[in-house]
């Protein structure tokens, strides 16, 4: 998801070679956020070969953002 | 993905972790908007191009141009083949710049034809720098986005 936030669409190979995990694991993880609401899938065709675009919600974001958050404040202020 | 309830479990050091996993992701993706600058920069030389040709010689139209916007189009597809993402701030911006570069190409022609001499002079390159100036803003926008 931090891979999404940085665009407004990521194409799934991009995703695959940036995050160095295999089709099959990373089709599953997107599978669930898909279906939790967190990201939105795009098919569409760059000349004639057809392409999936993955990017995030609003509420995608939004729980991404209060995830990082949480993370900051641990390291920030680790005895709260 | 983890909540920001799961997050409480986390040592300081592995949140750290999980941050900086998560910048260098993010960094990795935004470094691929190189191909999408790119891409609104050939627009913008094809849009100022096609402009000034099409003003100056019309008749080499199946000559020149034509080829000419077959290759930028083959180079736009080549970018974004490679690029395989859309920056942040550009899916926007970038149907109101397409917009507005028309818009300007139709607004250069008539000011070309009605205002200046024919052919090819100093005054129809300036008119036609007018189409390519949305695609180098385009490109600005994506670059600090």
């Amino acid at each position: 998801m931090a891979a999404l936030r940085s665009a407004d669409a990521v194409h799934f190979g991009l995703l695959r070679d940036t995050l160095e995990v295999s089709d099959s694991l990373l089709s599953k993880h997107l599978a669930s956020l898909e279906s939790a609401g967190y990201i939105r899938v795009t098919k569409g065709y760059v000349g004639r070969r057809p392409r999936t675009w993955y990017s995030l919600t609003s509420e995608g974001r939004a729980a991404l953002d209060a995830y990082l958050a949480a993370l900051r404040e641990i390291v920030e202020d680790p005895g709260s | 993905m983890s909540t920001p309830d799961d997050a409480g479990g986390l040592t300081p050091s592995t949140a750290a972790e999980a941050l900086s996993a998560s910048d260098a992701v993010a960094r990795r993706i935004r470094s691929h908007r190189r191909w999408y600058i790119a891409g609104a920069l050939v627009m913008a030389v094809t849009m100022i191009a096609f402009t000034i040709v099409l003003a100056s010689w019309p008749s080499r139209l199946a000559q020149v141009i034509i080829p000419g916007l077959v290759v930028a189009a083959a180079i736009l597809v080549g970018l974004a083949w490679w690029g395989r993402t859309v920056p942040a701030a550009a899916t926007a911006a970038t149907n109101r710049t397409v917009f507005l570069s028309a818009l300007l190409v139709v607004v250069a022609l008539v000011l070309i034809r009605l205002f200046l001499p024919e052919g090819f002079s100093s005054w129809a390159v300036l008119t036609g720098l007018l189409p390519g100036l949305p695609f180098i803003y385009l490109a600005w926008r994506v670059a600090r986005a």
